[in-house]
This record gives structure tokens, C-alpha cells and sequence, in this order.
């Protein structure tokens, strides 16, 4: 049994359709990131797993038991939310006591959960403090630490990240993956971050036009992705494209293929460099070919804006009408 | 130039000022000075000729001053406490509405307001005997609801849109069902719109008129009791019971004066 199954959900604002007949299962203990450019409805679609939003059509199933109707307090989930929406007239303890006296635990059973939260979030200091002065990675501690307090069947996570400075943010990234391997619980996680993607997911789906269009793990998108769109978006470089006569195919299919593919050096498709961007030790040119098809390659050695290069095709994917067709 | 306009506003200023406080000190006046100085005298003094409780005394002991204060009370806090209860969900509930439908229902819960009290309140009184309300602090209450509800209303709309939507749903997502969110997390985050709504509403009830001496003009309440004094001719008590009447109000003014911001007042029109 899954843990989490939509079945079919479609979701319209009037004319405006944000979901459109998506499917998806997610397996106990497994961390499934919904990554997508914003305005895609992840947002949305996180909404109506929570029961925040009713789908136009469809259902939304955790453990085997059909919530669609259920509203949000009747599913047993929890949720961090991108604001970290602490309740600002409580303190620290007070926010992570929320959910546990909500569900009526008993006074000793409340004190030992939350003093465990505490404790796992080491934000024990803190206990006492008004959530209101408190940084923004404490913030997301006492967010979480909220969340995990109850067992609940799933975690909603909604851009919890991005609210922190990018310091904070690299450090809280690998506590949050420790946090849900500790807890073995299911996270359903919605960012527009690769990095985020890549270094929390077991699967990622990537949400494009209401739908998922590939759902994998992230070096599945990144190395195999089933169309030129998530080609494009998915991976540190979008992938290149270029008319498939280059490698001798017909010109009604295109090659796509990443920066690391590539060999430079003669003989090969000759292209002229626009920029160059060095990324830890290694080299990018943002090349044009033919003056209109721009490709990004993984250079071997210093290249200078306005010379001219080439290079050598190790590997492509070829797409016809947006979709791959073929791996080479 | 600048300075004679200056001197003119303040002018304006004080005169304005005298006109608000001249009253309220003739009232103090007529209360706390014996009558030889004031009602009985063929040209009353204009500052305090002496000073006496004497007329506070006589007010409470032989004009049944307690009944009345009691009743006005009990009606104003009632009447505060309905309109915050049905108030919050309703501010909440037309706060999740689209905006123009929203503006709409507030304009037309003011529909009784712009009627003359007395328009309604004969077709209440005629109600409210079949229902067993009329003469009763409740039927006041009720009637006085009207009035007040669609202020309580707008206020905390108010108070309730410059609260994220997250907090709520995140309420709910923690286990809180719909009315426990209104009442335990919303309500609090919107305590100053809250405060501010009960206190007016308890302040319109206080010194409403109209509805009160049509739905309980047995049981009078403080407002009802000073006219009847005044129609008797009983100018002192009914200067007691002013002070009592006004007394509240100046207070409960001056508590509000630090909720009577802008942001609350905008109601549901704001953003």
C-alpha cells in the first residue's frame, strides 16, 4: 500500500487550469520532491494533499483511506509551510505544543513530546522565547520540531528552505535529510531549488503544465529526461539542442545533450564562445553554433570570449517533437 | 502672516474644545454643587459654589438609581459579547469571500442602520411579544444587535485580512477544526480589532435610545431613566445618573483611544 496516492486530480480557477489529471503514488519512508519553475501549481497541489484546497476532480488517498472530502484537521498530516507560519502570539513551546493539545494528549504526554522535540531540534534554549525574536533558521527549527512533535502519516514541506540565507539554508538542507532518515517518515517536498532536489530526493516529479512530466530520481531527469522541456530545465545547465544534421540525422529531430559530454578539440562542430563561467575547478563556455543555436560545454583548458572552438559529441539524446526518441 | 494663521487655528481649536467640554462641565457642575448654587438659583453660577455628594445620595436612595445601572450593564456586555461571537465567524467567513461579493453582503448588513431605529423597532416589539423577548435585557440585547453587528462586523474583517492565511492553515493542518481556529488562534492575533469591537459595541449599547425605551420601557435602563427624570422635572438626579452614564464612557474612550488606529477602522475595504 502507498503511502500517498492522487488518483486523476484536476484543479480549475474558473477557466484556469492548474492540475490537470495528475497521478502519482509515494512509497512509506520515501522523500518525493515536487520541483518545478514557479507559477507550475506546486504549490497548489501541495494545498490540496493538506486539504487546504479541494480538487475540481479526482482523490487524494493516505494510507489506503480516500480524504478527499476529509478537511485538513481530519488527515492526519503535518506541514511546514514556506513562512514557517509559527503562531506569533505563543512561544517557542507553545507553537510545538499546538498539535498535541489539539489532539487532546494528556498533560505528562504532551511534556514528554515536547521536551524530546526540543531536544532533537536543540533549540532547548530557546524553550521560553517568543517566536517573534528568534533568527530565521531557529524559526525553521521550531517549525519543524512542530511538525514532527505528533506522528502524523505525511510531511508537507512547502519551500521550507527558502525563506533562509544561503548559509543557514546549506546546513538546514542536510539536517532536514537527517531529520527524515532519523524519523523513517514519508516527506512530500515541494521546492524550484536543483540543489534542494538533488541532494534531499529518493524521486523527484517534475510539474510542468499542471502535470507531472517526468517523475525519477534526479540523475534520471538529469541524464535521461523524456522531454526537451525537462532538458531544458532540470539540471545545474539546461541541456543544448541542436538540429539533428549535425550528427548526420535528419533535421526534423534534435540532439540535446550536457556540457560534460562533450570533447573539445578539432575536428568537430565549431562554435564560437559568448562567455565563459567557472564553477569550482571546472570551465563552461556558452557558446553559439552557426550564430543561432546556443550550446553550453564543459571546456578543457582557458578559453577567451570571442575565439572560436569545437567539439566532439561523446553522448546525445535525440528528441523528435519535444520527446525522446533515442539515446546514443 | 504665519503666526496670525497660527493664532486663528488655535482659536478654532479651543472654541471647538469648549463646545465638547462645556457641557461635560456643567454636568459635573450641577452634580457635585449644591442646587441653591445651580437649579435653584434664578442665575446659576458658572464655576463651583461649593461642594456637596448630597445629590449623588438622594439620586441612588429614592430614585432607584441600582436597578437601572445594573440592567444598562447587563445589557451593553451582552450586547458586546454577542456581536465578538457572531462577529469573528462572520468577519472571517467574508474575509474568505471574493472581495467585491464580500464589500456587497457588508454594505447590505448596514441596510438597518440606515433605517430610523424606530422604523424597526415597532415591527421588533410586535415580534418580540410573541416571542416572549419584549421587556427583557435579552430582546434589548438582541435588538440593539442590529445596530452594532454590522460595525462589530466590518472592524474585525478588518482585523482579521492583515493576519497571513498560512497561520490558518497551518492551524488546521495542526489539528484545530474551523471554529477552534476562529476563536483560539485568529481571534487572539486580532485581539486589538477585538477589543476595539467590544468596547464600541458595548458603548453604542450603553447610550442607545430609541430601542431601549420601545422594547423596555418597564424595566428602564440608564439612558431611559434620565429622560424620565429630566420629563419630571428631577433635574439633579438626572444629573447623577448622567455622570454614571457618562462616566464609563469617558473611560472605556480613553482605554480605546490606542485600537482606534487607522488599520481598524478600514474594516474589510482595506488591501
Amino acid at each position: 500500500m502507498s503511502k500517498l496516492e492522487l488518483i486523476g486530480l484536476t484543479k480549475t480557477y474558473g477557466q484556469k487550469i492548474v492540475i490537470e489529471d495528475l497521478s502519482l503514488k509515494v512509497e512509506n519512508g520515501e522523500f518525493f520532491v515536487i520541483l518545478g519553475p514557479s507559477g507550475e501549481g506546486k504549490s497548489t497541489l501541495l494545498k490540496i494533499v493538506a486539504g487546504i484546497e479541494k480538487p475540481t476532480r479526482g482523490s487524494v488517498i493516505i494510507d489506503g483511506k480516500d480524504v478527499t472530502e476529509l478537511p485538513p484537521d481530519k488527515r492526519n498530516i503535518a506541514m511546514v509551510f514556506q513562512s514557517f507560519a509559527l503562531y506569533p502570539n505563543m512561544t517557542v513551546k507553545q507553537n510545538i505544543e499546538f498539535p498535541l493539545k489539539m489532539r487532546h494528549l494528556s498533560k505528562q504526554a504532551i511534556e514528554a513530546k515536547v521536551k524530546e522535540a526540543l531536544r532533537l531540534f536543540e533549540i532547548e534554549d530557546l524553550a521560553s522565547s517568543s517566536v517573534t525574536k528568534i533568527s530565521g533558521g531557529q524559526k525553521q527549527r521550531v517549525a519543524l520540531a512542530r511538525a514532527t512533535v505528533r506522528d502524523p502519516s505525511l510531511f508537507l514541506l512547502d519551500e521550507p528552505l527558502s525563506n533562509l540565507d544561503a548559509r543557514t539554508r546549506f546546513a538546514a538542507r542536510g539536517e532536514l535529510k537527517r531529520i527524515q532518515q532519523t524519523l523513517e517518515q514519508t516527506f512530500v517536498y515541494v521546492t524550484h531549488d536543483q540543489k534542494e532536489a538533488a541532494s534531499l530526493a529518493n524521486r523527484v516529479g517534475v510539474l510542468h503544465k499542471g502535470k507531472f512530466e517526468q517523475v525519477g530520481t534526479f540523475d534520471e531527469l538529469a541524464q535521461t529526461p523524456i522531454t526537451k522541456w525537462v532538458g531544458e530545465f532540470v539540471g545545474e545547465f539546461p541541456m543544448s539542442f541542436l538540429p539533428g544534421s549535425f550528427v548526420g540525422l535528419d533535421n526534423n529531430v534534435e540532439i540535446g545533450f550536457n556540457p560534460y559530454w562533450v570533447t573539445e578539440g578539432d575536428p568537430g562542430i565549431e562554435c564560437l564562445v559568448e562567455s565563459v563561467e567557472a564553477i569550482g575547478n571546472d570551465l563552461y563556455l556558452f557558446c553559439s553554433v552557426n550564430k543561432g543555436d546556443k550550446v553550453i560545454i564543459k571546456a578543457r583548458a582557458k578559453a577567451q570570449v570571442g575565439e572560436k572552438t569545437s567539439f566532439r559529441l561523446d553522448r546525445y539524446l535525440v528528441f523528435k517533437d519535444g520527446v525522446l526518441i533515442s539515446k546514443i | 502672516m504665519m503666526t496670525l494663521n497660527r493664532y486663528i487655528i488655535y482659536l478654532v481649536v479651543s472654541f471647538a474644545l469648549l463646545m465638547v467640554i462645556f457641557p461635560i462641565y456643567v454636568l459635573f457642575l450641577i452634580a457635585f454643587t449644591p442646587a441653591k448654587y445651580t437649579v435653584d438659583s434664578v442665575f446659576p453660577l458658572l464655576y463651583p459654589g461649593g461642594f456637596t455628594l448630597a445629590n449623588l445620595i438622594v439620586a441612588v436612595k429614592s430614585f432607584g438609581l441600582i436597578g437601572p445601572t445594573i440592567r444598562s450593564v447587563e445589557t451593553a456586555t451582552l450586547v458586546g459579547s454577542i456581536a465578538v461571537a457572531i462577529g469573528l465567524p462572520a468577519a472571517y467567513g467574508l474575509n474568505r469571500l471574493p472581495r467585491k461579493t464580500a464589500n456587497t453582503v457588508t454594505a447590505t448588513l448596514f441596510l438597518a442602520n440606515m433605517l430610523p431605529a424606530i422604523v424597526i423597532a415597532i415591527p421588533i416589539s410586535a415580534e418580540f411579544i410573541s416571542f416572549h423577548l419584549y421587556g427583557s435585557v435579552i430582546g434589548l440585547a438582541l435588538a440593539q444587535e442590529l445596530v452594532v453587528l454590522p460595525l462589530t462586523i466590518f472592524l474585525l474583517q478588518g482585523a482579521f485580512s492583515s493576519i497571513p492565511r498560512d497561520i490558518e492553515y497551518q492551524a488546521r493542518v495542526d489539528g484545530a477544526g474551523l471554529l477552534r481556529t476562529i476563536f483560539t488562534v485568529l481571534a487572539p492575533l486580532a485581539k486589538a480589532g477585538v477589543a476595539a469591537a467590544f468596547l464600541l459595541s458595548w458603548m453604542i449599547s450603553w447610550d442607545e435610545f430609541t430601542f431601549a425605551v420601545i422594547l423596555n420601557p418597564a424595566n428602564p435602563t440608564l439612558p431611559i431613566i434620565i429622560y424620565i427624570n429630566l420629563f419630571r422635572g428631577n433635574i439633579l438626579a438626572s444629573s447623577a445618573f448622567a455622570l454614571i452614564l457618562t462616566v464609563p464612557v469617558i473611560v472605556l474612550t480613553a482605554f480605546l483611544q490606542r485600537y482606534l488606529k487607522g488599520e481598524y477602522l478600514t474594516g474589510g475595504l482595506s488591501g
